[in-house]
């Protein structure tokens, strides 16, 4: 293939994964029914993307030194170590070239930064969590990697890295049933045993770096809501999917009053606690707010509303209700062209024009 | 002996409750069970220290130590990033149910009010 074409296919490969294949995937319905393969294309779109842009670049750059990466990036390499930097490449193929390299050192550089910061936060964030809460004793072992926080919101958390923890507030464990509590926990430590926030933390980083892009926080949105389904699909299977549902609508419901007045500064108040009861007069649920754990397939779900359709909780509580995987073969599908996106770009530069 | 962690915090909590700069050794009076010694809660007040929880004063001929904010105020600061976390900083304090907005609620509702 001519340079110029292999450059021309990677780089409108890179715009529209980056672009219209991205918000593509973002607005689909589908991957609710396969979060892991559906993660996983994510990871790929995301670095196919990168690769593409880059190597696109890369080509321009190294044409006329060679018939393909390698040998090319050779001469490069010996013109740059005889003192002769860039020779060979007219004015703007060597601007091609300090592209390449710009955008690749700029996108690890907002990936690694994004981390450093993450990882401090979440060390302060621990160190004093560490402090307050204490390790949840209950029947069986003490976990100390399980906290509980004396909060009356319900919230429960994780705080993933090196050192883990599950976060659950007392008014969490106050508002639901120990099944529910149980299923809960499971969920949190799918998140840390999958190390999830690697998975989200190139959208995280995208995110930071270029939010005013279109289409960047629909993006990080879809992939952090794959990975609750997925915590969720994890627990589902470990404890039981009617424990879940029912704790994700009680919890969001009590979200209602509680999530809703996110930690006011209530700083020296000693009245806080007197006031919250008064704003909560009833701590015991509803009857109308459980969720049965046996009953799954009643109304709802069967006429969603469009009005729904962008709701995370609802569509959670959906395939847990009705749980509809997608079959094996499009499921082999789906890791397939997220490998061939992966390998494709590079292969290509490999391959030589 | 309990862990580290265990150890920081009964010696803030002493503090915490205490409501007033107290000195090393009675921190270590207000601990639970086995006394411990003094350079004890001496190097675990010096680790609170560097982790910017604990102040020190000059008092007489010893240093009197309090807490630099109280257990709400830390509270009230972890959740605000718990809460906040869904937004752009990316700390991935992941949380059980997200932003839950009066859409959601109404949705939910409807979802399993009909039954």
């Amino acid at each position: 293939m001519p340079g110029t074409l292999v450059a021309a296919v990677l780089g409108a490969g890179g715009i529209a994964l980056a672009g219209p294949l991205s918000s593509a995937l973002a607005r689909a319905r589908w991957p609710h029914r396969a979060p892991r393969p559906a993660l996983i294309l994510w990871q790929a779109v995301c670095l196919g993307a990168g690769l593409c842009l880059v190597g696109a670049l890369a080509v321009l750059a190294l044409l006329p030194l060679g018939e393909s990466l390698v040998p090319a990036l050779g001469a490069a390499g010996r013109d740059l170590l005889a003192g002769r930097p860039l020779a060979g490449m007219t004015g703007w193929r060597a601007a091609c070239a300090l592209a390449a390299l710009a955008t690749a050192s700029v996108l690890l550089a907002v990936l690694a930064r994004c981390y450093a910061l993450a990882a401090r936060r979440r060390r302060a964030h621990r160190a004093v969590l560490d402090l307050l809460s204490t390790p949840r004793s209950s029947a069986g072992p003490t976990r100390p990697d399980i906290r509980v926080l004396q909060d009356r919101r319900a919230l429960a958390y994780t705080v993933p890295g090196w050192h883990s923890r599950v976060v659950l507030s007392a008014g969490l464990l106050d508002l639901l049933s120990p099944d529910e509590i149980a299923a809960v926990i499971e969920h949190e430590r799918a998140h840390l045993r999958a190390r999830h926030d690697l998975l989200l933390l190139p959208f995280q980083a995208w995110t930071t770096a270029l939010g005013a892009v279109p289409g960047v926080r629909q993006a990080r949105a879809a992939v952090s809501e794959l990975a609750e389904m997925l915590a969720d699909d994890v627990a589902a299977s470990r404890t039981n999917p009617g424990a879940l549902a029912s704790a994700l609508v009680t919890v969001a419901l009590d979200g209602d009053v509680a999530g809703g007045t996110p930690a006011r500064a209530d700083r020296r108040r000693p009245t806080r606690d007197a006031e919250e009861s008064v704003r909560r007069p009833n701590r015991s649920r509803a009857p109308t707010t459980r969720w049965p754990a046996t009953d799954g397939a009643a109304t709802g779900t069967d006429a969603p509303r469009p009005a729904d359709a962008g709701s995370p909780v609802l569509d959670r509580l959906r395939r847990l209700r009705r749980p509809l995987p997608l079959p094996a073969p499009l499921v082999a599908g789906i890791y397939a062209l997220a490998a061939s996106i992966m390998t494709a770009p590079t292969a290509m530069v490999i391959a030589g024009w | 002996m309990t862990g580290r962690g265990e150890l920081e915090r009964s010696v803030i909590d002493a503090l915490w409750n205490s409501g007033h700069p107290i000195t090393a050794r009675e921190v270590g009076q207000a601990l639970p069970g086995r006394p411990l010694a003094i350079t004890t809660v001496l190097t675990v007040l010096g680790r609170l220290q560097a982790k910017g929880l604990v102040r020190r004063t000059r008092q007489g001929r010893a240093h009197a130590y309090e807490p630099t904010a109280s257990r709400e105020e830390h509270t009230a600061a972890l959740m605000r990033q718990v809460l906040d976390g869904a937004g752009d900083r990316g700390d991935a304090l992941a949380r059980f149910v997200g932003t839950v907005t009066d859409q959601d609620i109404q949705a939910l509702r409807r979802a399993i009010g009909d039954r």
